[in-house]
């Protein structure tokens, strides 16, 4: 096509809403570095944002800014989730009760939550607790206590002891693991989650846990979740350091179908 | 009340040296573009997603990615404004796919009109240019047709296709809208300005 058919295309382009065969057209036009188009486009990108501007104006609340502040400060992000005092054990149980009450609808949920809000008053209490480790459990709580958290799957795939794992997902605010009966891991293993997007890409990695002495585990990714195109969660053991890809075959697979 | 969004006049000037800073990864930084563009965005973002809660959340995410990819910037060319909005309103559209199970099919990806270089030879500050004001008030102009399909473009991310199948309209009648609804704002700014 010429410049000039495409030229009524350009702020559907820009605004990343245009039809085939258009749309490739001008990725053509712009990947070819033609000239009009390019133009056209980077006029269309101006456009576009100033039709953003003509939403109706409402003042974030003032602890918007802090939060978003705190974000980068948190950097590097390069935590595990059992990276975490003693007292965390604890507050494991705690939230497994959750887990049981959500996993129950109808007890004990509000008791459990209550009991894991009351240690982790505790544990705010006392000086030596890491305050990031505070900040993850309270994550995960209210990550269970949002009504659109919903439990996704029960089994793993594994033979003899098998892995088990509840995986709770939330397009807004993450994915959150629970697993037992994991395998001892070798000296300088650890436990990586991926998420496997449907249609066979490559598996996202979703950070990385170790488990307690019983085999036992928690680990929350957080941030949102693309639900729609993710067909599975699925856990490995990774060297220490964590892959960019898996290693190994999962011990874990959990399908996110309904 | 409809455009008082724009209650800061930035200056390039500004931008520029936000830029630098965010570069040279100082924070501080990150609060004064916030301070700039964080009532912007949420607004934005508020309008796609229509919850408050959520809206943070992504305004929250926007900054992240901002700051995450500053080294690309270019501070001796562009204003910062444009870009973020554009960041911001991908995370808030791509919530919404999220939410309604619609990923793309033939979706233009869209983190890929996140490109720098997209908006790297703003020579004004154009959120507060007077083209913009001209476009503000050419899109209140438009007819509701028009209006209401560009709106769903923008800020539901929707494609002709799938806007004449919510509004029930054939694809044919909703192309003819867009188009018209595009001529409009283009007439009103004039040819002049497409230079
Ligand atoms: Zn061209």
């Amino acid at each position: 096509m010429i410049c000039e058919e495409l030229k009524e295309m350009y702020e559907l382009y820009a605004m990343g809403v245009s039809d085939d065969p258009e749309r490739s057209e001008i990725n053509s036009h712009l990947a070819q570095g033609c000239v009009t188009c390019t133009k056209g486009v980077k006029h269309a990108f101006e456009t576009v944002s100033i039709i953003g501007t003509t939403a109706f104006d409402v003042a974030p609340p003032a602890r918007l800014r802090a939060r978003v502040m705190a974000s980068i400060r948190s950097e590097p992000a390069k935590q595990s989730f059992w990276n975490l005092p003693y007292a965390w054990m604890g507050l494991a149980a705690a939230l497994a009760m959750v887990a049981l009450g959500l996993w129950n609808r109808e007890v004990g949920l509000d008791r459990s939550l209550e009991e894991a809000r009351q240690q982790i008053s505790a544990l705010s209490q006392t000086q030596e607790r890491d305050q990031a480790a505070i900040r993850r459990v309270n994550a995960a709580l209210n990550f269970l206590n949002q009504p659109e958290t919903r439990l996704v799957t029960t089994s793993g795939k594994a033979i003899e002891l098998p892995p088990k794992a509840r995986v709770f997902v939330n397009a807004k605010t993450g994915v959150l693991m629970m697993a037992g009966n994991l395998p001892k891991l070798g000296l300088g293993k650890i436990y990586e989650m991926w998420l496997i997007p449907k249609g066979g890409a490559a598996p996202v990695p979703a950070g990385l846990f170790q488990s307690d002495e019983t085999g036992t585990a928690m680990h929350l990714r957080p941030g949102t979740v693309d639900v729609a195109s993710t067909a599975a969660v699925a856990i490995t053991v990774e060297p220490e350091s964590g892959s960019a890809a898996p290693t190994t075959t999962p011990i874990l697979v959990m399908g996110l179908s309904d | 009340m409809f455009f008082p969004i724009l209650f800061a006049l930035a200056d390039v000037q500004a931008d520029r040296e936000i830029a630098r800073r965010l570069k040279n990864r100082e924070q501080e930084a990150l609060g004064t573009l916030h301070d700039r563009y964080g009532r912007l965005a949420f607004s934005l973002i508020l309008r796609v997603v229509k919850n408050s809660a959520v809206a943070e959340d992504l305004v929250q995410e926007t900054f992240l990615r901002v700051w995450n990819r500053a080294q690309a910037f270019d501070e001796e060319k562009g204003a910062l404004g444009p870009w973020v909005l554009t960041v911001a309103r991908n995370r808030a559209i791509d919530y919404l796919r999220s939410v309604n199970g619609r990923m793309s099919q033939n979706m233009y990806e869209l983190s890929g009109n996140e490109q720098q270089s997209m908006f790297g030879d703003l020579e004004k500050d154009i959120l507060n240019s007077d083209r913009a004001r001209i476009l503000r008030e050419a899109f209140q102009k438009l007819n509701e047709n028009q209006k209401t399909v560009l709106e769903m473009a923008y800020f539901e991310g929707l494609s002709q296709t799938e806007m004449a199948e919510k509004m029930k309209q054939p694809l044919g009648t909703v192309k003819t809208w867009v188009r018209s609804g595009l001529q409009a704002l283009r007439a009103e700014l004039g040819e002049a300005l497409m230079a």
